[in-house]
């Protein structure tokens, strides 16, 4: 017994070693996330680290928005006013970060922060484990009772509407991101979106296929999730193109979760059980796997694979020529845009435009060296 | 004599044909026969091995999987693993180790978090399902942290061979998966480990009375399933090309149902393992069927589900008809 226990407490000395040094080694200095604020915790969340503290700006000392350096392949949409703020402002970001697309909205969230770390402003990002409603309703609701001065979070779906109009009453206005809270981008009572309309983003991709295609041919659709709005927005503006053309045939719709090896295995399938399929479009995760699935049939070329999101798992298909196309929608500019329009708000009063549509580019094979900048 | 030896081997087929995976084995062979009819492609060598391929994570991890629910445990954290396995090797070989390195991080990777769930049940005394749990979000969790989220690409060594290549026809992932499950049955039947197991899942408290290491056998069984967690993250590894955490996301469901349908009881001491190949072919053909015949979306989740429920319900019943 005595022995048992005696490696019981060495196992755990172990584990509690390793995960300490993982820790250290995933900071990378000064990444400071927190995973959630719980409503139940005291208002000063204990669990909220910085991501970058701002001085008390009594000289004003900050780089004016004219000189502030835009990061190469991205954009500045939208530039902070030059003034600091008198008392320090808190804006909270809730959103994900446990996929790459989500990363990169991260990286525009930390972009704004370092730009108004000189004009008394913190920025937190609240990291969420799980993209439903039950995660984000919680967390803003955290945020607001913890005392933010702004909320920016991804738009999820209508079911944010409450939540949204809760904290406007409150004093505490949201800006969103990625997906309207509504049909509209403008049905939520939040004061700007950021985003791409999935509708008009499915239906560009449609487009690029007809044309590619000449208006014939069979195709597939590998969607994420059918009861996501933003996916559903995507997968239906798709189809409206599709079913204008008679020569167009829809084989079939499957969920792949967001997952490589699905989209992988759903393609290989549809490539068995259809050997003419000329057009595959993945609506949102995992479209490496689907373009993978068509190179290892040898393929490629010959199928018409259309996706979303400048990913490191599909730019190289493009490269190569198996993916004919992907549309971006600017996750960067997603992170950053709401968080300085909200810093302009609360501080320069400048109430932003509601709806930021972003048309994104398509990288195909022949454009690419122009377009895309790899990280 | 000869009246009553007739009647023992009547009575052997019958109970040879009663057995769960012989009754699954003749509705998979029912299933292929009805696809066979509706669908051209779905008898052809090439779909075939497709189903074989797409089929193997979910045997290989089964084989672990049946041995702890045989033991009356379970792992909810078999899919996680996968994944951590998967990225731990992805940074090694960032990290300039050869592909025999890679190979050995996975499986040990793999392994570690195994025994740790067999020491926290059979040591530290905690419910199979709140240990392996935690160590599913501590897996996905770790293999986040160590990737920061992004996938890493990895392709094009000899490694690579064990999911995308191939010996003549057939892919090299399926003879590993044929040969993993002879050596699971083989275990599981010849072995006294294999022995211990169904004793433990019959009466924990005869198991230790009879003097069997009840512990080291529950951490064994956990070992193992990391073991060939490790394993299955080689396969998708090398099929893939890359090293993502979602990897292997959402599988545990999948292997349990699997684990299931092939006869395997959840509430342990019996089952076979080569039901669990025949569970994880039915779900594979299932699978393969609502894209040959282009069920609609909606309609395939509620038939996967409906499936496992029938497949629990049977062996329900028929334990319920053996005790009355």
């Amino acid at each position: 017994m005595k022995t048992k226990k005696k490696w019981i407490a060495m196992m755990l000395a172990a584990v509690l070693g390793v995960s300490t040094i993982m820790a250290g080694c995933s900071s990378g200095g000064g990444d400071t996330q927190t995973t959630g604020v719980d409503s139940s915790t005291d208002a000063t969340a204990e669990t909220t680290e910085t991501t970058e503290t701002a001085e008390a700006a009594e000289t004003a000392d900050f780089v004016p928005a004219a000189e502030i350096e835009v990061p190469e392949g991205k954009r500045l949409a939208v530039l902070p006013v030059d003034q600091v703020a008198d008392e320090t402002v808190r804006i909270a970001v809730v959103g994900m970060n446990t996929n790459t697309f989500d990363l990169y909205v991260y990286e525009g969230v930390e972009y704004a922060t370092q730009v108004l770390a000189d004009r008394n402003c913190v920025v937190d990002f609240i990291s969420i484990k799980e993209h439903n409603i039950t995660e984000y309703e919680s967390n803003i609701r955290s945020c607001m009772v913890a005392g933010y001065d702004a909320i920016c979070c991804n738009g999820f779906g209508e079911q944010l509407q409450d939540i949204i109009s809760e904290c406007t009453a409150n004093g505490v206005p949201v800006f969103i991101f990625n997906n309207p809270a509504g049909e509209s981008e403008s049905d939520s009572e939040a004061l700007s979106f950021w985003g791409q309309s999935g509708f008009e983003g499915g239906k560009a991709l449609g487009e690029l296929a007809v044309e590619e295609l000449g208006g014939e041919g069979k195709y597939a659709i590998i969607t994420g999730n059918f009861s996501l709005s933003g996916h559903e927005a995507r997968r239906l503006g798709f189809r409206s193109v599709m079913d204008e053309y008679e020569g167009m045939e829809l084989v079939g719709e499957y969920e792949n979760n967001d997952l490589y090896e699905t989209a992988y295995e759903l393609t290989t399938n549809l490539i068995t059980a259809n050997p003419d399929i000329s057009c595959i479009y993945v609506t949102a995760g995992g479209p490496g796997g689907a373009a993978q699935a068509i190179e290892d049939a040898g393929l490629s070329g010959e199928i018409v694979m259309v996706c979303h999101d400048w990913m490191p798992d599909t730019m190289p298909f493009v490269e190569s020529g198996v993916i004919s196309g992907v549309l971006d929608q600017e996750p960067f500019t997603q992170g950053y845009a709401p968080v300085i329009d909200a810093f302009n708000y609360l501080v320069g009063g400048i109430t932003p435009e509601k709806v930021n549509l972003i048309e994104g580019q398509i990288a195909t094979p022949e454009n690419i060296d122009e377009v895309y900048v790899a990280e | 004599m000869k009246a009553s030896s007739k009647n023992k081997q009547s009575i052997s087929l019958k109970q040879f044909l009663s057995r769960p995976e012989i009754t699954m084995t003749f509705v998979l062979i029912i299933f292929c026969l009805a696809l066979t009819l509706a669908s051209d492609v779905f008898a052809t060598p090439q779909n075939i091995l497709n189903i074989l391929r797409q089929i193997a994570v979910y045997a290989i991890l089964g084989i672990g999987e049946a041995y702890i629910i045989i033991t009356g445990g379970i792992d909810l954290s078999v899919g996680s693993l996968v994944g951590w396995s998967a990225c731990v090797g992805g940074v090694v070989a960032e990290w300039g180790w050869s592909p025999g390195m890679v190979l050995i991080a996975m499986l040990v990777a793999g392994i570690i978090p195994g025994i740790i769930n067999g020491i926290l049940v059979a040591w530290v005394g905690l419910p199979p399902f709140i240990a392996t749990l935690g160590m599913l979000n501590i897996a996905y969790g770790g293999a986040l942290m160590i990737t920061k989220g992004f996938p890493i690409r990895y392709r094009g060594t000899w490694l690579h061979q064990f999911g995308g290549g191939y010996i003549g026809i057939v892919p090299i992932s399926v003879i590993v998966t044929i040969v993993l499950v002879i050596i699971g049955y083989v275990i599981a039947e010849h072995t006294i480990f294999g022995r211990n197991i169904y004793a433990l899942g019959n009466s924990e408290k005869a198991a230790k009375l009879s003097g069997i290491k009840t512990d080291y056998v529950k951490i064994m069984t956990y070992a193992i399933t990391g073991l060939l967690a490790g394993v299955c993250a080689v396969i998708q590894v090398g099929l893939l090309g890359t090293a993502d955490a979602s990897l292997g996301q959402g599988a545990e469901l999948d292997v349990i149902a699997a684990v299931v349908i092939g006869g395997i009881s959840m509430s342990g001491g019996e089952g076979n393992i080569f039901g669990v190949l025949v569970g994880a072919m039915i779900m594979g053909v299932l699978r393969n069927a609502f894209v040959l015949l282009a069920v609609s979306g909606y309609a395939q989740i509620v038939a996967l589900g409906v499936v496992v429920v029938i497949a629990v319900a049977v062996d329900s019943l028929r334990r319920k008809k053996a005790t009355v």
